[in-house]
């Protein structure tokens, strides 16, 4: 299983990496919206973890891109924008879930596997 | 001039440029020296961090950190704090106060200079530990206005929101923050503050029903059945410097702003009751914002009068807010606005029928075709830009 980390936060990514590693999960990082699509586009992933404050592009940017060009690529946010509005948007434009900093690392791991295993 | 005094100025000059160079290199390689000083010691912290993290090991197990690395061990530690919670984050304040960090922060707390009291008291806060909040509340009205501000963001990091109040009661007293500052540092109480907020505003709402001698309850909520507020020790502390009637609205502002902020719905009621009984503009503005924000269904019918304002501002923010909640319900007052005086409350009104869609957009177009009237001329307008 491949999950491709986006966040601009080295902590975010370093931590997360090391949990879904721990999992025997593979993981790429990428820092900003325009590396992620780059990322998303180039590799094949199961799951991709996008974090909506980046930037170059943000994440709302990088759904929408991934919308015409990968649409079946499963996505979590994973944002500091805990608000209602931004959960609504960001499922609108095709992600799977939300997940909210600051985080339980164990859940968003949980959350991944789910997300792999029942596609949802 | 004489030749000898240009020279002496010309060295004096270079002398002076030269320093100031010299400067400039100094501190750009002692910034380095420490950059490099903490990557080493991440790299060194990583692996272990996080195997501890899993509980593979307890904090007993972790390598002391040595008290000149304290101010590396804060800033690593300060970067997982912010972005963790639940067990994880309790075992890494567990850690800070394993590795002897949390104490030497609160002697830094209670006697370090200004920039040590700063940091200590970002770290204290965001750990959320009871023992910090009296030296932080203490701090809350030092002198150094730096200190105090900090002391603010640590309480609002702790999320306890017992003590919003006294931090904006100490943040407004000092002129130097902006409202947007304090905005900024208000929200870091997390949205568990909304709550807090709308049942304050409740409460004040019937005490200022009550003044004026109505007696009602404006809110829809009679907050005195809700225990907590029996001699409810916020209100009385507010009471000290901002009495905190609903006209007090600076405050108020502040308030409507986080709830603005946190897409906080149930407030809805309590912002509609301020729109009937406050006279502010600034007030009614930030009100109007924040219904339009959360898309409030219930508040069109407490809108609806605003748009009859004198102040131009009031009316076009209405129609905006219409907009966004339900302007198919409203479409004959907010055509009414489009003969306004004001081009903005007209653009503004032109755009909330807009957003009914294919009802509104209807009526536009119609009066698109009629002549050189204000209305004809902003539909126009409005539908070229869709």
């Amino acid at each position: 299983m491949r999950v491709l980390l986006a966040d601009d936060d080295p902590s975010v990514a370093k931590l997360l990496k090391f949990k879904l590693e721990k999992e025997k999960i593979e993981t790429g990082w990428a820092q900003d919206g325009d590396k992620a699509l780059e990322m998303a586009l180039g590799e094949e992933w199961d799951v991709l973890l996008l974090d909506i404050m980046m930037p170059v592009n943000d994440g709302f940017w990088v759904l929408r891109q991934l919308q015409e060009k990968k649409p079946g690529l499963p996505v979590i946010i994973l944002s500091a924008r805990g608000q209602e509005k931004d959960v609504l948007y960001g499922l609108e434009l095709g992600a799977q879930d939300y997940i909210s900093k600051p985080f339980r690392p164990a859940e968003v791991v949980a959350r991944v596997k789910r997300l792999k295993a029942t596609g949802r | 001039m004489s030749t000898t005094n240009i020279l002496t100025l010309n060295l004096g000059l270079a002398s002076l440029v030269l320093s100031f160079l010299l400067i400039i290199v100094l501190i750009r390689w002692l910034e380095q020296r420490k950059r490099r000083q903490y990557l080493a010691l991440e790299t060194r912290w990583e692996e272990i961090f996080f195997l501890y993290l899993e509980g593979a090991l307890e904090a007993d197990g972790f390598p002391p950190v040595k008290k000149k690395d304290y101010k590396y061990w804060e800033w690593y530690l300060y970067d997982y704090m912010k972005i963790i919670q639940g067990e994880d984050r309790d075992r890494i304040v567990r850690l800070a106060g394993h590795s002897g960090l949390l104490d030497h922060l609160y002697r830094q707390l209670r006697e370090g200079n200004r920039w040590k009291m700063m940091g200590a008291s970002r770290f204290l806060g965001a750990t959320g530990e009871e023992k910090a909040i009296p030296l932080l509340r203490k701090n809350l009205a030092h002198r150094d206005s730096l200190v105090s501000l900090a002391a603010a963001r640590g309480l609002a990091a702790s999320g306890k929101v017992d003590y919003l109040p006294e931090v904006v009661e100490v943040l407004l007293g000092r002129s130097l923050y902006t409202y947007e500052a304090i905005s900024e540092i208000l929200v870091e109480f997390g949205p568990e503050v909304c709550p807090f907020i709308n049942r304050l505003l409740k409460y004040n709402l019937l005490v200022s029903a009550y003044r004026q001698g109505g007696g009602g309850d404006p809110g829809g909520v009679n907050p005195f059945e809700n225990q907590a507020y029996k001699g409810g020790s916020f209100h009385l502390r507010l009471s000290r410097r901002y009495p905190m009637d609903i006209e007090s609205y600076r405050v108020l502002c502040l308030y409507i702003d986080i709830l603005a902020f946190y897409n906080y719905l149930p407030g809805e009621g309590t912002a509609g009751a301020i729109l009937r009984v406050s006279n502010v503009e600034e007030v009614l503005i930030h009100c109007l914002k924040y219904l339009g924000k959360v898309a409030s269904p219930g508040a069109v019918e407490d809108i609806l009068p605003l748009l009859q304002r004198e102040d131009w501002v009031i009316r076009s923010q209405a129609a905006r807010a219409l907009g966004t909640i339900d302007p198919g319900s409203c479409l004959a007052e907010l055509e009414g606005l489009l003969g306004d005086e004001n081009w903005w409350v007209r653009f503004r009104a032109a755009e909330a029928m807009a957003l009914a869609g294919e009802p509104g957009i209807a009526r536009l177009e119609g009066l698109a075709r009629g002549g050189g009237s204000r209305e004809s001329g902003v539909a126009r307008h409005l539908l070229e830009s869709l």
